[in-house]
This record gives structure tokens, sequence and C-alpha cells, in this order.
């Protein structure tokens, strides 16, 4: 094999590899993994989770299927937080929100087994179920 | 001197096919159906939505119980209308309650997709284990579907108690010809 071949065959597709599966979570790959949600904290103290787009290049986070907390110390559900489906609000923002990168205080993977999780993944049975 | 550059048909193709992937990434709305179509998402379970379900029936009842309990203690109160009259505020207040719970109840069963002609007995079911096993136990973060519905009751409920506390407790005004 020629330095050539050695390049194009073995170092080639290794920095190709490379460079896909730092940047891959196979645990939730398409089709087969798990679902990945995430918790994105802002400065301001607002908590928002939904499906994390991250892109280094990019100066804004994209977050899809976003939830977030509402007091409800107030109401008889016995939590003082409820979880809202963003989308709707009064002027019924389209699933997609982005936020900008310096805004944000802290990003968190969130566990499948949290109440959160339990949470939307009722909602989406309830959604299918209509 | 001009020299020939030859590119083979797979290239062309491959080359193609690259721009198009570009291309429908680049779109911002396409690039979000696609990546979001393709994400993974976990769906609850029979039992996890029975569990949901069971928690809304209680809030549902707690809320109820709240205002049932004002409307009692303000009925224990020495009120400056007459007994008869308290007494139809009172009962008409509790009926109002009866049929918000029931409201509500059949709104949880709509969520869960029953049909119009199952709700009825799933709202005689909920109400029957409501009253059975009480509301002061558990509680859990809610679908939002379902947190909207429990948000709501607890709503007009507050506000069927507090029309009927305030009847029963403000003393009626001269009226000018007395």
């Amino acid at each position: 094999m020629t330095v050539k071949e050695l390049g194009r065959w073995v170092l080639v597709p290794f920095l190709a590899g490379a460079i896909v599966s730092a940047n891959t979570d196979v645990g939730a790959l398409p089709f087969s993994g798990v679902e990945r949600l995430a918790a994105v904290f802002l400065l301001d103290g607002q908590a928002y989770f939904g499906h994390l787009e991250d892109l280094p290049w990019s100066d804004t986070l994209v977050l899809r299927d976003v939830y977030y907390f509402e007091d409800a110390r107030k109401a008889s559900t016995g939590m003082p937080v409820a979880l809202v489906k963003r989308g709707r609000e009064i002027h019924q923002p389209v699933d997609t929100m982005r936020i900008r990168r310096d805004k944000v205080l802290g990003i968190e993977r969130i566990s499948q087994t949290s109440v959160v999780s339990r949470a939307v993944a009722a909602e989406r049975a309830l959604e299918r179920a209509r | 001197m001009d020299r020939q550059i030859r590119i083979s048909g797979r290239v062309v193709v491959a080359a193609a096919a690259v721009l198009l992937v570009v291309a429908v990434f680049a779109i911002p709305a396409t690039r979000d159906r696609i990546v979001s179509g393709f994400a993974p998402r976990t769906v609850a379970s029979a039992a996890e939505l029975a569990e949901q379900r069971d928690h809304t029936e209680r809030s549902i009842a707690r809320g109820y119980k709240k205002a049932l309990d004002q409307l009692s203690t303000a009925r224990r109160l020495r009120l400056p209308i007459p007994e008869a009259e308290a007494d139809r505020i009172f009962r008409s207040s509790v009926a109002q309650l009866g049929s918000l719970r029931r409201e509500a109840l059949g709104a949880v069963g709509e969520a869960y997709g029953l049909g119009q002609a199952d709700i009825p007995a799933y709202v005689a079911q909920a109400e029957a284990r409501i009253e059975r096993l009480g509301s002061d136990t558990g509680s859990a973060l809610l679908a939002p579907r379902l947190y909207a519905i429990v948000l709501r009751f607890d709503q007009l409920a507050q506000d069927t108690a507090d029309k009927g506390t305030e009847a029963m407790t403000i003393a009626p005004s001269p009226s000018p010809g007395r």
C-alpha cells in the first residue's frame, strides 16, 4: 500500500469518523436512540425544556418541542410549579425557540425518569389519544 | 495550452446530491421539520397515563374540597340574611361546584380520547373514586393538558365559592323605598 493509498483509505475515513463520533450522541440517534431532553437555564432565572440544537458556530441555541415551568402554588395540584407547553400563549409562538447564547446560564440533560420527562411523555401520549 | 478536464458522471451525481442536502438543510423551516421529525420521542405507557389521570382527579377533588370548605365555613357563621335564604344560596353554590367538577372530569375523559358516549360513565366512576379515596394523598407534575383542566376548574370553583360566600355574608342594602 502506497502512502497515497494509505491516506485515502485509512486516514480520511479515520478523521471523518473521529469528527462525526465526537459530535454525535449515540444514545439519541434518529429512529433508534432514546429521547434527549435538555434544560436551558437563562440568566433571568427562567428555564426551558426541549430538544436542543447547539451548533458551535451559531450565536443562538435552538430549542424544539419547548416546555417551561409556571408558578402553580395557587392551583390544587399540590406542586409548587406546573409544566406548560410553549405555543399556547396569547401570541401563539411556533414550536421552535431561538435563544441568544450570551443569555444562557447553563444547560443540562434531563433524565428520562425525571418528573419533567414523565410529564412530557404523558402529554405526548394524550396528544396521540385525541 | 488548453488542458481538458474530465469529470465522471458519478462525481457529478455525488456533487448534486451533496448540494441538494446542503440546500435542504440551509432552509431553517425545512431543517426544523426534518430534525424534529427524526428526533426520538418518549411516549408515556398506559400505566403512567393512568397515574397521571389519578393525580388529576385528586387535584380536582382538592379544588372541590377547598371551595366546599369555604362555603361551609361561611354557612356556619351568624349571617345577616334569613336562614332559608342562606340555605338556598349554600345549596345552589354546592350544586354549581358539583356541576363544575363533572365538567372538569368530562374534560379529563375527553383528553384521554374517550368518546362522548363514554364520558358520562367515566365521570360517574371518577366521582365515586374521588369520594371513596379522598384527595389528600400524592401529587405529581401533571402533563400540561391536564394541568390546564385543573387550573380552569380551580378558578371556576374559587369564583363560585367567593360569590356564594359574598351572597351569604353581605347584608342586603336597604332599598330607598323602606
